[in-house]
């Protein structure tokens, strides 16, 4: 059970992370985007994450509890640092959309692994306690 | 490995998905990627910006920490 939800949400992770690099696709040049994929696969993973994070706070919000302790220090670290980790990954996000340099993209990609590794810390909290055990 | 505890991790991933599902799926196709599409993704991102209403709700308040269950 903890194995295949780890695999979905890694597969959605690294889903997201190839989806900065992607060439799947094209964009609608009349787009916000303006066929700019790097961007675009960038704010997916920044949209992602924090939808995953998000279900994990929300989730230790409604049932904290029943959680254990390290459950909930882990969510309310999560709940003080994650408004700037995401302004931080959009700061460098918006400086590569005006200089997109390959220091930016790296600065930029280092932010968005901060974003990942939060998904990550989430992801195993809510598979080791939102799911039923056995 | 359970049966439940297999649909319900199942469950858990596709509620994750359906939430980005439109985004997603535009990204990997191999069509193009609508302006709509786009513009949705571009509204996501800017509820995150400060100010923005992503941060807003109780749930991303500071909790007291319950005793040990």
């Amino acid at each position: 059970m903890k194995k295949l939800l780890s695999i979905l949400t890694f597969a959605f992770i690294i889903g997201g992370g190839a989806l900065t690099q992607t060439s799947c696709g094209t964009l609608d040049k009349s787009g916000v985007y303006a066929g700019d994929k790097t961007l675009y696969g960038t704010d997916v993973v920044i949209s992602s994450s924090y939808e995953l994070i998000h279900s994990f706070v929300l989730f230790a919000y409604q049932n904290s509890e029943n959680l254990p302790p390290e459950v909930n220090a882990a969510a309310n670290r999560i709940r003080a640092q994650a408004p700037q980790w995401f302004s931080t990954a959009l700061a460098l996000r918006d400086a590569y959309k005006l200089n997109p340099t390959s220091e930016n993209n790296s600065r930029m990609q280092q932010a968005l692994d901060v974003l990942r590794a939060a998904v990550a810390e989430s992801a195993k909290y809510l598979v080791a306690h939102q799911l039923p055990t056995t | 490995m359970e049966a439940a505890a297999i649909i319900a991790a199942i469950e858990a991933a596709i509620t994750i998905a359906e939430k980005l599902a439109p985004i997603i799926q535009a990204a990997v196709s191999k069509g193009e990627i609508s302006v709509e599409v786009q513009a949705a993704l571009d509204a996501r991102v800017a509820a995150l910006r400060p100010g923005g209403t992503a941060f807003a709700g109780a749930e991303w308040k500071q909790q007291p920490t319950p005793p040990a269950v």
